[in-house]
């Protein structure tokens, strides 16, 4: 090592730059340093420290960092073992030496440090050997999920009451009545914004049967109505236990990880389901037992108790997956600021689409959903109109069209109709296909474009906690497999990180995800005013 | 392209909602559904589904 070397090696450790170097007995410092294997102790390491102009240090700061086999070639790496340290806990170097160079008691020192230095052993202990949970959630299946939102439950119920509306309508004019005498019997029982509505509800019964009778609608009428009533059952039971499950999770005495995520249609709920379903399974985590706040299970009517709710599951879990779905919203765009305010972890799952896989599961959905992934990709992708091809833009409108037909004659919006569904796509055959895989790589280009936002230029992908100014990074991951690793890690405090300097900007860059965790800016003046409130 | 236009006006049941209670919701579902004449008669008429069937009212 050089006398250079070694002044630089303190200026990082420092966390300021070494003044006075024309008062630096230089000749002397190149006899110390310039044999690496030459070993130091505490107090060897402090006359060097005099000798560049700067603050010595007590013993466990020394024997934390440098350790007892210390050398002079060995002295970057103990600066480095410091500025992680020194990143993690104050995200301020000059700081972070001031206190704990000073720091004479090792057992003071110890739980000092020990946020940025965890046991992942005594960590993983703790999650083996906690306790079950007395009351488990009462799991509620993929496809009944939405029925948590109030999108497909005020479905249901509207469908419900239009049907026996209908009904009532069918029965007063009765069997020999005529299509016209319905149609003004309507008129007569609903309220005038719901007419419009119930009319296309008979003309689309009209357009599949057109040979039918009112004696057939009649029939009709209660066979749906039957088949609503099973599923505002189902509403009402998928409700109360989503209400008993949202008890149990304000009883639970862990919370390790809150799902952050906005939901509102149907196949939303249903991804998100997916999502942590799969995400739990994983191996890398599968053994932690651990416990989560899933909003698909939960549920409470009033807005004011879920925001409240949802804010103590915030404050309780350790870290917050954030499932990065269609839109950015304020409520989990929110979930994530207050997360990344409280210092904890912030994970965000951006899936990396495979274009084919995609397109097979666009071609199982029901063609409403699909002409919502239309109307998302053409909202999220600025670009798509100059990108398709004229082949393609024929395939798009060729498509929608059919898409639009077939749902402007949905006869109930909550009852999936199988038949029509498989006779669309047999109808619409290749074309269909060819539309999907549009589709999906739309999407995959929007996730990716969101991806590189939310890694490499959104300012607020890095914000501060609250409490100490440390900077706090979102850790962006693509696929479940990268998330289950780096949620493992979280939890056990295993996170690996490269040690940067770009421009005199220092940064911790986390190794699954590649995205910068935490910071220390070189910026002098903004240094100066961010610090005065945090750390004076 | 003007393909993200939706085709139809929005239903009362897909409006946003600032809670999630369905019993709130249906009632004033209700209110917009029935006309006036439309309640009287659908209750009538519920009363003598119910009555042979000895079933529940809703």
């Amino acid at each position: 090592m050089s006398p250079d070397d070694l002044i630089t090696c303190v200026a990082r450790l420092t966390g300021t730059v070494v003044k006075g170097q024309d008062e630096i007995d230089i000749d002397g410092l190149a006899v110390i340093v310039h044999d690496d294997s030459r070993t130091i102790d505490c107090s060897q390491f402090n006359e060097l420290l005099l000798m560049v102009h700067k603050d010595r240090v007590e013993e466990p700061f020394f024997e934390h960092f440098f350790g007892p086999d210390c050398t002079i070639g060995t002295i970057p790496q103990g600066v480095e073992r410091f500025q992680r340290a020194a990143l993690l806990l104050y995200g301020n170097f000059v700081f972070g030496y001031r206190k704990l160079s000073r720091m004479k008691d090792v057992a003071e020192f110890k739980r000092e440090v020990a946020a940025a230095f965890p046991d992942p052993e005594a960590e993983a202990a703790y999650f083996k050997n906690r306790k079950a949970k007395l009351l488990e959630i009462d799991r509620i299946q993929k496809d009944q999920t939405p029925f948590v939102g109030y999108l497909s439950a005020n479905e249901v119920r509207a469908d419900y009451r239009r049907c026996n509306l209908l009904r009532a309508a069918a029965a007063e004019v009765g069997a020999s009545g005529t299509w016209d005498d319905l149609l003004a019997k309507v008129r007569e029982l609903a309220g005038k914004d719901e007419v419009v509505t119930l009319e296309s509800i008979i003309g689309n019964f009209q357009k599949a049967n057109p040979d039918a009778d009112l004696n057939q609608l009649a029939e009709f009428l209660n066979d749906s109505f039957a088949r609503i009533e099973k599923l505002d059952e189902a509403v009402n039971s998928v409700r109360a236990r989503a209400t008993r499950n949202q008890g149990t999770y304000l009883t639970w005495d862990h919370m390790d990880v809150y799902f952050a995520t906005s939901m509102r249609k149907a196949w939303e709920y249903k991804d998100l389901y997916e999502f942590i379903d799969r995400l739990m399974a994983a191996d890398e985590i599968k053994d932690l037992g651990l416990r989560y706040f899933d909003p698909t299970q939960a549920y409470t009517d009033n807005r004011v108790n879920k925001g409240l709710v949802e804010a103590l599951m915030l404050k309780r879990a350790r870290c917050t997956v954030y499932s990065v779905q269609d839109t950015d919203t304020l409520g989990k765009d929110s979930e994530l600021a207050s997360t990344l305010a409280q210092g904890k972890p912030v994970i965000a799952f951006i899936p990396d689409l495979d274009v084919e896989q995609r397109t097979a599961q666009l071609l199982s959905e029901d063609p409403a959903t699909i002409l919502e992934r239309l109307r998302f990709v053409l909202y999220a992708d600025d670009q798509l109109g100059q990108r398709l091809k004229n082949d393609d833009l024929n395939v798009i409108g060729q498509v929608e069209d059919a898409l639009k037909q077939f749902c402007g004659q949905k006869i109930w919006s909550s009852l999936r109709d199988e038949d029509a569904i498989r006779l669309f796509a047999s109808s619409t055959g290749a074309a269909l296909k060819d539309f999907c895989r549009l589709i999906a790589t739309a999407e995959k280009i929007v996730y990716d474009k969101r991806a590189r936002t939310l890694k490499e230029s959104h300012p607020l992908a890095l914000q501060v906690n609250l409490d100490t100014g440390v900077a706090n990074g979102v850790l962006v991951v693509r696929t479940i497999p990268d998330c289950a690793a780096l949620l493992r890690r979280v939890l056990l405090g295993e996170m690996e990180f490269s040690l940067e300097e770009n421009a005199g900007m220092w940064l911790l860059r986390e190794k699954i995800s590649g995205c910068i965790y935490r910071v220390v800016t070189n910026d002098r003046k903004l240094n100066n005013c961010f610090w005065n409130f945090y750390l004076r | 392209m003007i393909l993200n236009l939706p085709t139809e006006p929005e239903r009362f049941e897909h409006r946003e909602r600032a809670d999630y209670d369905l019993n709130r919701f249906d009632q004033e579902f209700q209110e917009r559904l029935y006309s006036d004449k439309g309640r009287e008669i659908l209750r009538a008429w519920e009363q003598r589904e119910a009555r042979p069937a000895n079933g529940k009212e809703r």
